[in-house]
């Protein structure tokens, strides 16, 4: 009997000693109490929370596949033959393999900023900081539907919910009316809301300025008023019609792009900074803080465009990828330096002189200096070697926008390379462009001079800047449409831009470039086909993901896709 | 040399007592007699019953059946001995094989002498036996670590009698299985090739390929280091490596005492070339591994028993650069003959911008890495019989500790290759650099390290009234892990089992299972269920109508149903967390600012999962026992699956957690047939298993089709999915009277897809399940016969009904568009060779025609049969007569010659390539082997 007992009892006590006490749970981690604390008066893990929003914001510059999305317009190729941007140009763009697919994370921007509004008013932070936090996240989710809006038409709107696992999301589409109205009203409550650019300090900058509000608001009606949106849908049956644009015209859409442009003027702090010529245009980029810059995607100082887009012959201090070919489509569009048209050679070297001088801060082409030495696009040039798997130029061009002035240096060093996504010149070309709309023909001439003065365009009899005396609307029109086109390059306009035109036929056809021969000392020129586009109506519109189309069975697949 | 531990516990005062002591079953010296009762006992972790009384499913293999193979790791020595296991092995690098075996289609947990313990390299000698526990009643007791199964490893004990010592040597030569479906091109054909590629493609050969100088250079080789063609598996692989191991064990006992003691020594050399650069360190990926176990029992008094197992062991792994021979041989794949030739005309090493690598020089001049792992296990248990409170009465306490630690040392220098870009003013090369040369780094970090501990207490009886006979055991224990910084994760519960016999005729037995782990809400505590299971047997030749069947000697059947669970270890997912979200950037000096946000969504709703186990078989012996069968019928339903689910909506804003929702049956036959005949000297066997395993998607949550062949829910788990293939189109005029591939423009020698929905165009609704639906039969045979002293036996194995999908850079061309090609795209079609071709268009999957859109996309035209058969080993003996070996004081001596992975036959699509690993990993080995066994 005592040997069972004493048996028992160590037996008890070996497994009572496991009962020790140890935490439960990890206490290490942070939950939805320690961000939205009620004890915390100065909001720390609230603002990380809005802050962490940002990131989501999305990137720019060679985002799709490696290669801007302007490679996919009569702007540029891309310089690799495998990549998918390619998908918008050669044919074969389908709901399955579309490569521009930003609806989870859009829609993730809009659950965060929601999480954000519901819970914030448990946070004792003062009103004036709780009234910048709570415009802050409803612009962002602004900013989000406004990047759906753009790409598919009419979206689910979700409002201010925030969704529980269980519950039923085949949410159908919202027209596209409605997504408007519901932007533009957010614009309007985050415009009044939000600190204006001169009051936001430079240790926070990046967060979103009022202006950026009523730029996003410019934008919006700038679209909506446009031919695709405003009436000139291409679909047969009006319910997929009213998803992607207006039923009826209706000119007085172009009005809020005025009045949104104006209110920016009026706050007299975001302008075209001072200095002209291609210095000045190349500095709008690398300078982090300038009033040409309203709202921005911020990253560390870096050497990432620099790698990504010069030239291939260049290893300094690894291989760059070159990953971008202007084309020669996009060089003859550039002016001459008194701002008339450029109908010269496009087989001489001597095309580059005497023109826009926008055009140097944009493009490398044969035999200007970088980096030391000469850039050499001719066949078999360092630049252009012609090997087996080797990607270069398609076009015998290269980008050069975004990056600093590296001409005379050996190697590159970190730069700002913020991608923009509000400038002050896209908004007075957008007043422009609505400002002739609406037949007030010279107010948008005045508008186009102050962009083409900054550009470095010499003045001329009467300042006029090249644009004729008495140049009709429809002239204008075009004017301003090429203005943009080189002014606002590579910033993801032209793909909306040549759409909302309903200038489809724009994007197909061949491209060129140019084939460059050495012989001795000189070179000859011969331009050649690059690419052969083509265009459908059905890519007025992008499809949504099929993925999303198996989920939520309420969607409806934009006209021409399955 | 021999650790004897001896624990004496005085509790009452009195000595040790020496009496004999009965066991349950007689333990008896005679070695065939031993085997003959192992055999005829099932041992299944908690409790062991006579098979003529059992009414579970599982099957058995004895230790020395196997522990010759020359392999680190033991599961690799059990493919196709046991019914209903499966073990595949995806490569062949020491201690890094990517071994994983299958129980009945899910993944069964490891015990070891019943503690569960994810161990796959011990000694061989230590293990005396292995069991696979297959169905619900041996299964219910694990509670919710059950459902997948269980393999239960016994060691060796020692017995009462006369020490016996044992050495065993073992040297052997291993030599590489091909590992490629066919073989890498050489520079001329791939270039030619390539070119051919890019034409197909619409792009221009002047700007993109090779050009006639350089296939010039390809062909005659007259300029190697512009125009090079090398085959880089000769520069870094070499044909035989070798393989030692060393065995000396000993045990024996008395009354009072038995031990067994191990020591092992295993040496497994790897296939790298090494380089006289490296004086003082190796390249090559080696494993040693050092194995000391001592299990020791003692009869305290003739009522207790006490005993106390240690093991430990020391895995040490060696490494070309840091653990890189994966990323050697993912270079081979991507590296084709013509990229950049070994050596430069200056000897720097070659390379060049597009592969800024050296083959070679990533395996001998990347420095090294060496993997330690270390591991202790010790067992002590006390048992107690209490025959006294009731006859056949006893209670038995347990304990046990684990600890794992890994430790990595990483020695590593980068090199830099050379590309000659020119010539200089005075007739030199010029080279362009890629990479530097750094000198030899030395950092060390713990890989792993987890530690557990093990608590039971278990109480049983076993006892036989008249005809009624009751085996029933009752345990309480506690498994406590901690891994890393996470915290403690332990499974605790109380389970049962009773075993009731009526005449040795009728069988019941019934298991059970209260048991639950943490981790759970509220506050990480337990979550509970009860797992119950129940089995029927009956034993019809014990019946008067089958009495005097004199052929028959046993025939029983017996069905099973229960049950069992399987816990979800994710680290407290219910709890809804926040970390640091993506980075944000802010102000003028482009700070990171603090950002946060949610993880991942939380589901407060997890739990584990669960699986009703249904088994029902027949199991029979004849011809004065040398015949034996057994076949069996399974059928397991998984249920609350943890999964995400498959209409995931990317409304919701934020990834799905995983959730209970999944459900999937597994169903199958097992089936065993022994045959062992003896005659004075001569006798042999046959024995053969086959396992039919069958499966169905019940539930997943799938997205919303349009169609219903869209489904994969029905169809098989893990079914291939995408289009039918109906060949190739052989020419223009095919192709126009053809339904349309949307956003692709075909041309001749592209795959055609069938047109499902027959709306005209070929898109996502043309998607389907394909591929065989039949069960996986995997078989397994073990032959051999003895004669006086020499013995002989050889196993096969073999998977039937398997099939392949053959992708990849392995397999196919130009994969990233720089990547090796292959001599099976020499059959591609071109328009002279359309009738006969077997491969489609090649092309660079890239540009205006890339075919990789149409014909790189998942059909059913790269499915193809995988089966294979191979002579898995193959052993001959020889024991040399006794009377000889007595004289110089040995008991006994035993040469043998054996071999591992012989020969295969396999179907045409492997082309002779090794069928567990033709995607071009590490080589598997074919293993040459002989030994030598001494006894004293």
């Amino acid at each position: 009997m005592k040997k069972i007992l004493s048996l028992l009892i160590i037996a008890l006590t070996m497994i009572s000693s496991s009962c020790k006490k140890f935490e439960n749970e990890p206490e290490e981690r942070t939950t939805e109490t320690d961000v939205f604390d009620p004890t915390d008066k100065t909001g720390t893990l609230s603002t990380a929370y809005l802050l962490g929003i940002y990131s989501f914001l999305p990137a720019g510059f060679n985002r799709i596949d490696g290669d801007f999305l302007d490679a996919a317009t009569d702007d540029a190729v891309p310089s690799s033959n495998r990549s998918g941007i390619s998908l918008f140009t050669n044919g074969q763009l389908t709901a399955v393999n579309y490569p521009d697919n930003n609806w989870n994370n859009s829609y993730t921007i809009i659950r965060r900023c929601n999480v954000f509004l519901k819970n914030i008013g448990i946070v004792p932070i003062a009103d004036a900081i709780r009234q910048r936090q709570v415009a802050e996240a409803r612009f962002l989710r602004a900013f989000a539907y406004f990047e759906l809006l753009k790409r598919y038409g009419g979206i689910p709107l979700v409002g201010d919910k925030v969704f529980a696992l269980e519950e039923d999301l085949n949410v159908p589409r919202n027209t596209f009316a409605e997504c408007v109205d519901y932007i533009s009203n957010e614009c309007d409550y985050t415009a009044a809301n939000l600190p204006n650019g001169s009051a936001v300090i430079a240790a926070e900058f990046g967060r979103v300025p009022s202006e950026a509000a009523l730029a996003l608001k410019c934008r919006l009606y700038l679209y909506a008023a446009s031919p695709l949106f405003n009436g000139g849908g291409i679909e047969s049956n009006n319910a997929l019609k009213s998803l992607t644009g207006y039923l009826t015209a209706d000119q007085n859409r172009w009005l809020p792009v005025i009045s949104a442009a104006e209110a920016i003027i009026a706050k007299n702090y975001y302008k075209l900074p001072t200095g002209t010529g291609t210095t000045a245009y190349s500095a709008v980029f690398t300078t982090k803080i300038n009033t040409d810059i309203i709202f921005s995607k911020q990253s560390a100082n870096s050497t990432v465009i620099e790698n990504a887009n010069a030239p291939v012959g260049y290893v300094a201090p690894t291989t760059s990828n070159g990953r971008t070919s202007p084309t020669q489509n996009l060089v003859n569009a550039f002016p001459n330096l008194n701002g008339s048209a450029y109908t010269g050679t496009q087989t001489e070297a001597t095309q580059y002189d005497n023109r826009d001088p926008r055009l140097k801060s944009i493009l490398f082409y044969n035999t200007v200096a970088w980096l030391g030495r000469p850039v050499q696009t001719f066949e078999g040039g360092l630049d252009k070697p012609n090997q087996a798997f080797k990607t270069q130029t398609r076009t015998a061009y290269y980008l050069r926008k975004f990056m600093a002035d590296f001409s005379t240096s050996t190697t590159y060093s970190n730069q700002s390379h913020n991608f923009p996504y509000f400038r002050f010149a896209e908004v007075l070309l957008n007043y422009a462009e609505a400002l002739n709309e609406v037949n007030r023909v010279e107010d948008a001439v005045k508008q186009i001079i102050l962009i083409r003065a900054r550009a470095g365009i010499t003045a001329g009899t009467g300042n006029r800047y090249g644009i004729s005396v008495g140049i009709t609307q429809t002239q204008l029109r075009d004017l301003i449409r090429n203005e943009r086109r080189i002014e606002l390059c590579f910033e993801e306009h032209r793909f909306f831009d040549v759409r909302r035109w309903k200038l489809g036929s724009l994007l197909a056809g061949s491209f060129q470039g140019l084939k460059i021969t050495q012989n001795g000392t000189a070179f000859s020129y011969e331009l050649q086909n690059v690419t052969d586009n083509v265009f459908n109506d059905k890519y007025y519109h992008m499809p949504i993901p099929y993925a999303e189309l198996t989920r939520n069975t309420s969607l409806l697949q934009n006209q021409g896709y399955y | 040399m021999v650790l004897l531990c001896c624990l004496f516990i005085f509790i009452d005062g009195t000595g040790a007592q020496e009496v004999t002591v009965i066991r349950p079953y007689n333990q008896l010296r005679n070695d065939s007699l031993l085997t003959d009762s192992l055999k005829n006992l099932k041992q299944l972790i908690y409790f062991n019953t006579p098979k003529r009384l059992s009414t579970t499913s599982s099957a058995m293999v004895l230790g020395k059946e196997f522990n010759t193979t020359p392999v680190v790791a033991y599961p690799l020595a059990l493919a196709g001995r046991l019914a209903g296991l499966s073990v595949s092995q995806g490569n062949g690098e020491p201690l890094n094989e990517g071994f994983s075996y299958r129980l009945r289609g899910q993944s069964p947990l490891i015990f070891i002498d019943g503690i569960p313990r994810s161990v796959t390299e011990i000694s061989m000698e230590e293990i005396e036996s292995v069991t696979v526990l297959k169905d619900a009643v041996s299964l219910a007791m694990l509670g919710v670590r059950g459902s997948g199964g269980a393999i239960s490893i016994v060691t060796k004990k020692g017995s009462p009698g006369k020490q016996q010592i044992s050495f065993t040597g073992q040297w052997g030569t291993q030599r590489p299985l091909q590992n490629l479906i066919s073989h890498s091109l050489d520079a001329y054909n791939y270039a030619q090739l390539y070119n051919e590629a890019l034409v197909n493609d619409g792009l221009s050969v002047a700007g993109n390929g090779f050009s006639q100088v350089a296939l010039n250079g390809f062909q005659t080789g007259n300029n190697p280091y512009l125009y090079p063609n090398v085959d880089w598996r000769d520069q870094v692989l070499k044909n035989s490596a070798t393989i030692a191991r060393y065995n000396l064990n000993t045990s024996g006992g008395n009354n009072y005492v038995k031990y067994f003691i191990n020591l092992e020594h295993i040496n497994q050399n790897g296939f790298f070339k090494e380089s006289d650069i490296n004086t003082n360190y190796s390249t090559n990926a080696g494993a040693k591994g050092y194995f000391i176990r001592s299990n020791v029992d003692v009869n305290l008094t003739d009522k207790i028993t006490a005993g106390i197992y240690i093991q430990g062991r020391i895995l040490n792994k060696n490494n070309p650069g840091n653990a890189a021979a994966d990323n050697i041989f993912s270079s081979l794949l991507a590296t084709p003959n013509s990229a950049y030739p070994v050596y430069n005309a200056n000897g720097s090493y070659g390379g060049s911008s597009q592969f800024t690598n050296n083959i070679l020089a990533q395996s001998i001049n990347s420095g090294y890495s060496l993997s330690n792992t270390r591991t202790v296990l010790t067992d002590v248990y006390l048992k107690h019989t209490l025959d006294d409170l009731s006859k056949g009465l006893w209670v038995k306490v347990r304990a046990s500790f684990f600890s794992n630690l890994n430790e990595n040392l990483v020695r590593v220098k980068s090199f830099a290759v050379f590309e000659p870009n020119g010539v200089s003013g005075t007739g030199e090369t010029t080279y362009r650099q890629f990479g530097t040369n750094s000198e030899q780094g030395n950092t060390n970090s713990i890989g792993f390290q987890n530690r557990s501990d093990f608590q039971e207490l278990s109480i049983g009886y076993n006892r036989t009234f008249s005809k009624h006979g009751f085996d029933a055991v009752i345990l309480a224990n506690r498994d406590n892990l901690v891994n890393g910084t996470n915290l403690p994760y332990t499974i605790q519960g109380i389970s049962g089992h009773v075993a009731y016999n009526y005449d040795e005729k009728y069988l019941a037995e019934l298991s059970f299972a209260q048991n639950g782990a943490n981790r759970y809400p509220n506050n990480g505590g337990f979550k509970y269920g009860f797992f119950p299971a129940a089995g029927l047997g009956w034993n019809i030749n014990k019946e008067s109508f089958l009495k005097d069947v004199s052929w028959l000697n046993n025939l029983k059947l017996y069905t099973s149903y229960g049950k069992s669970g399987k816990n979800n270890t994710a680290y407290y997912t219910y709890m809804q967390v926040y970390n640091a979200s993506p980075t944000a950037y802010f102000g003028s000096s482009a700070a990171a600012g603090t950002t946060v946000g949610e993880s991942y969504l939380a589901n407060p709703n997890i739990t584990w999962e669960k699986a009703k186990i249904f088994n029902a078989g027949v199991d029979g012996t004849l011809f004065k026992n040398q015949l034996s069968f057994n076949v069996e019928y399974y059928s397991n339903v998984y249920s609350d699956l943890s999964i995400v689910r498959g209409n995931n909506s990317g409304l919701l804003g934020i990834s799905y957690p995983e959730e209970n929702i999944g459900k999937q049956r597994y169903y199958g036959w097992d089936a065993q047939i022994n045959w062992a005949q003896r005659f004075n000297d001569f006798g042999y066997f046959i024995s053969a298993n086959a396992s039919l395993q069958n499966s169905k998607l019940i539930y997943s949550a799938e997205a919303n089709q349009r169609y219903e062949w869209m489904y994969r829910t029905g169809h098989p788990v893990g079914q291939n999915y995408g289009y039918l293939a109906e060949g190739l189109f052989q020419n223009q005029q095919e192709i126009t009277g053809y339904p349309t591939i949307e956003g692709y423009s075909p041309q001749p020698g592209d795959i055609k897809y069938r047109d499902l929905n027959g709306d005209g165009v070929i898109n996502q609704y043309d998607q389907t399940t394909f591929g065989s639906e039949k069960a996986t039969v995997f078989l397994g045979s073990r032959i051999g016969f003895s004669f006086k002293g020499i013995d002989f036996s050889a196993l096969f194995q073999g998977v039937l009904n398997q099939q392949v999908y053959l992708s990849g850079n392995s397999y196919r061309e130009f994969q990233s568009g720089t990547a090796q090609a292959y001599e099976i795209q020499l059959g591609r079609w071109t328009p002279a060779t359309a009738t006969t071709a077997t491969y489609p268009r090649l092309t660079t999957s890239s540009g205006p025609r890339n075919g990789a859109q149409n014909n790189f996309v998942s059909s059913s035209y790269w499915l193809r049969s995988g089966n294979y058969v191979r002579l898995k080993t193959i052993e001959l003996g020889y024991t040399i007569p006794g009377k000889l070996t007595k004289k110089i004081g040995l008991q006994s001596t035993r040469i043998f010659l054996n071999g591992l992975n012989l020969y295969t036959w396999s179907s045409d699509t492997f082309n002779g390539a090794d069928p567990e690993n033709y995607t071009g990993g590490y080589p598997i080995g074919k293993v040459f082997n002989v030994g030598l066994n001494i006894q004293l």
